[in-house]
């Protein structure tokens, strides 16, 4: 077999265990496999970076320099399923009249976005960073969209217990939908053009993987310019006029390398050297040809660059764009800090009203709950994986711009008191790892009891739940009143940890007992 | 000493520094303090005892919505297909007990499993061969705590 299809073959068994282990991870088919789905989440791209956690992400980019974008082939769950619609199309003999075609990068279009997405990170919007980073769409879908629809596929085939499941919110279906509907049509007919042109996680490798040192190399002594890989390359990355591959764009998948009936493309650290000067790749129309036949020089990158004159012109130009963009940096500073002051005022406008003055409790394992909000970028594996199902997604609890973010809901569960589960999920690290013990004394809430709505105190029934179903005994019932009224909950605010066991069976309506989350 | 070379020095240096940077930030591990799980819900387990329950509802309805027949009735049968957890340190508590916690949540909705149940006594005396409910209730509640915690441990 030839190596182009050994790297090939090599490259899709892997990805479609990721892939498998993914969906298994969110659509959760009664399978225990977080050791192994948590390392897969944890070297995710965005959510390293967002975790700070610089080793995963100093690898990538090292992997990224040696390999190409490696990443976006085989880790990226998001990429796996662009693949699989692209290929769907192109499954059987009949191949679909419209092909890829080599396309123009869209350099300024990529830099926008991820300059956006950036912002966003650093103004605290999580809103379109969850929106865009591939690992989190791919999350939402699997969490809003697979896991109900296997879920009712079970029931359907007779499931003997019938498989509950909740829908996680009707808002988060709907954008994931969207959002997997969209990319999948784009991949379905044209290959990875949301690698190529929306997502920060490709264009970010891009500005490394155009260095990489092994690349797609096309020997044009070989070539008989049947343009098959041209029309093969679904990432639109080779220029089979010039015998160009954009390295930026390519996601190294190696179809081209099977493809090919001449052997003239292979995945090499050589650059190949031309042997027709003609052929080579010029910069400048004018300036290209005279460098070309002039110095007689065959190096494939670099002609045209060599004359002085057009040097100091160069450096002139730069010299004026550094230090119009050091302007534009310097003025941009006060316009940002005012646009994040308006983001503040928007979200505390369109949160929506707090109950009794209560903030919504986060999941545990937060430092601040700024710095949670900012961090969390909605990916939905710790409302997928909590074994209580007390993680629900916010809408307006945390306002608009953070909507999807996970928040507890203890009116129907509570959190059990030993776990730490999606503490060690969280791959962004919005949530910090706790161990037990740190759970025990860690905080996420606090407590509040309203004695005017407690039935034991207005109405005399014996109950005291709340007291008896607290794990670290922080509620006590008071003695009974002398004016006949019954003993009502009062809550010591040392030992409350804000599990919310005690509102979950709190039976008074509204509820007597509530939690409200740590500012 | 045989001298290093620059690349091998970096290699060395690179790997030193990366590879268990990287293990380490990929951090799969899940805390397994066995020892923590939930002292003062062990403490207040006691094995659940069977009851005979006969389905005749008297009991219904519960001020609480707690469906305290199907929760009777879910007990026994545990017991006679045999998947009822024992005392604490039985060989097979963790195997029955996630049977038993799984089809628990199954079977019953949230809403009327036991650890709503307040104590209050409305159900005392309505029961034709005299089960005693609210210990019963409390009895299951206690189980299912224990059973809750240990699934987050194995998680």
């Amino acid at each position: 077999m030839a190596v182009g299809s050994i790297l090939r073959f090599v490259r899709i068994l892997i990805a479609l265990v990721v892939l498998a282990v993914f969906v298994g991870l969110f659509a959760d088919f009664g399978m225990n496999i977080p050791s192994v789905a948590a390392w897969l989440v944890h070297v995710q791209f965005l959510p390293a970076a967002m975790s700070f956690s610089i080793a995963t992400f100093v690898v990538w980019l090292i992997a990224t320099l040696v390999f190409g974008r490696i990443y976006c082939s085989t880790v990226c769950p998001l990429g796996i399923f662009q693949d699989v619609c692209s290929r769907i199309p192109r499954l059987g003999k009949v191949r679909p009249r419209w092909h890829y075609h080599y396309s123009a990068p869209f350099t300024r279009l990529r830099a926008i976005m991820l300059f956006l997405v950036a912002l966003s990170i650093v103004l605290g919007i999580s809103a379109l960073s969850s929106l865009l980073d591939p690992y989190s769409i791919f999350g939402r879908f699997g969490l809003y969209v697979i896991k109900p629809l296997w879920a009712s596929v079970l029931n359907l085939c007779g499931a003997s217990p019938q498989v509950r499941f909740g829908l996680a919110s009707f808002a988060g279906m709907l954008v994931s939908v969207l959002t997997m509907v969209i990319i999948g049509a784009i991949a379905f007919r044209n290959g990875r053009t949301f690698c190529n042109t929306v997502c920060p996680v490709g264009t970010t490798l891009s500005f490394i993987s155009r260095y990489s040192i092994f690349r797609i190399d096309i020997n044009t002594d070989r070539c008989i310019q049947c343009r098959r890989c041209e029309h093969r390359c679904k990432a639109s990355c080779i220029d089979l006029t010039s015998h160009v591959v954009d390295t930026s764009r390519c996601v190294v998948c190696f179809d081209c390398l099977t493809d090919c009936p001449n052997d003239a493309i292979s995945y090499t650290y050589n650059r190949h050297q031309l042997s027709i000067p003609l052929m080579q790749r010029v910069k400048g129309p004018v300036a290209g040809s005279a460098a070309g036949m002039g110095s007689g020089r065959l190096d494939a990158t670099h002609a045209g660059n060599s004359s002085s004159a057009s040097a100091s012109v160069d450096r002139k130009l730069l010299d004026r764009r550094r230090f119009l963009m050091a302007g534009a940096v310097m003025a941009a500073v006060p316009a940002v800090a005012k646009v994040s002051g308006t983001v503040d005022k928007l979200d505390k406008m369109q949160a929506s009203p707090r109950h009794r003055g209560l903030l919504p409790v986060t999941p545990p394992g937060i430092r601040s709950r700024r710095e949670f909000l900012d961090r969390c970028t909605a990916c939905g594996l710790c409302v997928d994986r909590c074994p209580q199902k007390v993680i629900k997604v916010a809408l307006r609890e945390y306002g608009m711009l953070r909507a999807l973010h996970p928040v507890m809901d203890y009116d129907e569960s509570w959190c059990i008191y030993n776990c730490t589960l999606c503490t060690n999920l969280c791959p962004t690290g919005a949530l910090h790892p706790l161990t037990v013990a740190e759970k025990l004394r860690s905080s996420t809430g606090q407590a509040c009891a309203d004695k005017s709505y407690c039935i034991s105190y207005t109405q005399g029934v014996k109950c005291g739940a709340c007291s008896r179903r607290c794990p670290t005994g922080a509620i006590t019932m008071t003695a009974p009143d002398s004016d006949g009224k019954g003993p009502y909950p009062v809550v010591d605010p040392k030992k409350c940890i804000g599990c919310g066991a005690c509102q979950y069976v709190c039976p008074s309506k509204p509820k007597a007992i509530k939690v409200g989350g740590i500012a | 000493m045989q001298q290093m070379t620059r690349r091998q020095w970096l290699f060395r240096v690179g790997s030193a520094a990366f590879v268990p940077a990287f293990l380490s930030s990929c951090r799969p591990e899940i805390s397994r303090d066995v020892e923590a799980v939930g002292k003062r819900f062990a403490d207040a387990y006691t094995p659940v005892k069977t009851n005979g329950c006969v389905a005749c509802d008297n009991c219904m309805p519960c001020p609480y919505n707690i469906d305290i027949p199907s929760n009777l009735l879910f007990v026994d049968r545990a017991h006679e297909e045999d998947w009822l957890p024992g005392a604490l340190d039985d060989p097979d508590f963790s195997e029955k007990g996630t049977k038993f916690l799984a089809r628990y949540e199954d079977s019953i909705p949230d809403v009327a499993q036991t650890q709503r149940c307040i104590s209050c006594g409305e159900c005392i005396g309505t029961c034709p061969v005299g089960i005693n409910i609210p210990e019963q209730m409390s009895e299951i509640t206690a189980l299912t705590d224990v059973l809750r915690d240990l699934r987050c441990q194995q998680l």
